[in-house]
């Protein structure tokens, strides 16, 4: 099996390798969208277990499909696999977000890798907890199909049209959608003002 | 400007509602313009609006503030790495169709058919014990039962015996004459089986006719069987009649006459059977189904309560 060595990003000539077979190119490719694919299982599934699960089956239904892609947006065509997965297995199983005690592990530091924390912990990232914290419990109030625009253009960079084609849309749903969940989330962020750290407030907070 | 914005928007949703009529930009315009996404006329006119519309400005800025917000936190890193290898790729099993279960609806419905089967056929099989010999009632005294078998024995010979030919005209009336003859209506005949008459004083010169399931009644207090015709309405022709010499013979003859030993008599009885009456019925075929009901019934219970 060949393997192939990238120094700059080149999407489409990886896809093509990875048509002929080439696991390593569709390996590359995986790294470089995991993240997305599991934040966007993540947001659907509201369980970090299933979403890890869904993610890797995405992969492997996506690889395995990968004949059927005729190009376009590689990344749009591949969150849509991993939508649908999440949408089956919601329908399937009415999922609710589930913690069992196992899921923790042992709660020795040095035992448990989740549970160390080798960076260090500058105020910076204490602040992006908060602040995640926050714009996840204001992105669960929204409607689904708004939830998913705003996180796919504002959190991903998708383009409109890569969103259109990743939910199935058309393009000005797509706009209209999207201007009513920035408007809405701001609504709820205000709600929750006093709770936001100071850097990340809203201008018409701060300026009170 | 920000104040002002401020005193508008108590929440920035209905700030934004109602600053919209001052402009013709919907909010839709001003995120599409955030994100680059209006054409290039729409985009020249939206910053020659912007620079002198301070409350468009707000708008903006508001929008802005929230993708910036949704920006600021990166995405949550994967808890692993989802790379394929060529044995995950080649273990992955097609998914399997999930195992068929037999319906509880479809096992109730056999229990159910299994179970009329099942008394049905017990019915049956009751019902036809009384016709054959073994049901019948052996007589304790078989000296007063085998003359009555021996005489149903002889009838019934008569009816499929082949004797000596007669003119066909003459002893196959139609059923109308019959009718007459007997000083009946069609209106009078019963629905019901009834007896044949010839049993009971027998006619010799009467073409008797027997009826599917008609019973053979025997003279009261002698017992009775039951004689399983295959046809419907079948008129004696002639030739199987007796010959009148052997009918005066008969009625000639006393009832002593006829009696014989018991053994005889017994096996006159078998002959008797194995002329009229259907074979013996087994007990078997309900058995079976019995056993099949109570399997059936035990294994629907069993699925009910494994689901």
């Amino acid at each position: 099996m060949t393997s192939i060595v990238t120094t700059t990003w080149d999407e489409p000539a990886l896809v093509q390798s990875a048509q002929r077979g080439n696991l390593d190119a569709f390996n590359a490719l995986i790294l470089h969208y995991q993240a997305q694919v599991y934040n966007l299982a993540l947001h659907l599934l509201h369980d970090e277990a299933a979403a890890d699960d869904a993610a890797q089956e995405a992969f492997i239904s996506a690889y395995k499909a990968l004949s059927k892609f005729r190009g376009g947006s590689f990344r749009a065509w591949l969150l849509r696999i991993v939508s649908n997965a999440c949408y089956d297995e919601m329908r399937r199983h009415q999922r609710r977000p589930t913690t069992l005690w196992d899921d923790f592990g042992d709660m020795d530091e040095e035992a448990n890798p989740y549970l160390v924390d080798d960076g260090p912990q500058p105020e910076q990232r204490v602040q992006q907890h908060e602040l995640r914290a926050l714009l996840d419990r204001a992105l669960c109030r929204l409607p689904q199909e708004q939830r998913m625009t705003l996180l796919l253009v504002d959190q991903m960079g998708f383009s409109y049209q890569e969103v259109a084609e990743t939910l199935g849309v058309r393009l000005g749903t797509v706009k209209s959608r999207l201007a009513r969940a920035r408007l809405a989330m701001r609504s709820l962020l205000q709600e929750e003002g006093e709770l936001l750290p100071h850097r990340y407030r809203l201008n018409s907070e701060t300026g009170n | 400007m920000g104040g002002k914005y401020n005193v508008d928007a108590a929440g920035l949703g209905e700030g934004m509602k109602r600053m919209q009529p001052q402009t013709a930009w919907s909010d839709v315009d001003v995120s599409a313009y955030i994100d680059g996404q209006l054409d290039t006329t729409a985009q020249s006119r939206f910053e020659a609006a912007l620079e002198k519309d301070p409350l468009l400005q707000q708008r903006v800025t508001a929008m802005r503030e929230v993708v910036a917000l949704m920006q600021a936190v990166p995405l949550r890193e994967p808890p692993r790495n989802y790379l394929l290898t060529p044995a995950m790729i080649a273990a992955q099993p097609a998914k399997r169709p999930a195992p068929r279960r037999p319906s509880l609806l479809l096992m109730r419905l056999a229990t159910s058919l299994a179970a009329v089967a099942f008394v049905v056929t017990a019915g049956l099989a009751f019902m036809r014990q009384g016709v054959s010999p073994t049901a019948m009632v052996m007589p304790s005294d078989e000296a007063v039962q085998a003359p009555v078998e021996v005489e149903v024995t002889k009838q019934v010979e008569a009816l499929v015996a082949v004797p000596s030919a007669a003119p066909l005209q003459e002893s196959a009336p139609l059923e109308g004459e019959r009718l007459e003859k007997r000083g009946e209506s069609q209106a009078d005949i019963p629905s019901a089986p009834a007896p044949v008459a010839g049993f009971a004083a027998p006619a010799a010169t009467e073409a008797p006719v027997i009826a599917a399931g008609e019973a053979i009644t025997a003279p009261p207090g002698m017992g009775e069987g039951r004689v399983a015709v295959t046809e419907t309405e079948v008129p004696v022709p002639p030739e199987f009649m007796p010959s009148p010499e052997r009918v005066a013979a008969d009625e000639a003859l006393p009832m002593e006459a006829t009696s014989v030993s018991s053994g005889e008599a017994t096996a006159e009885m078998q002959d008797t059977y194995e002329l009229t009456a259907t074979p013996v019925c087994s007990w078997w075929i309900p058995g079976i189904l019995g056993v099949a009901t109570l399997g059936l019934a035990g294994l629907t219970y069993w699925i009910s309560r494994r689901r």
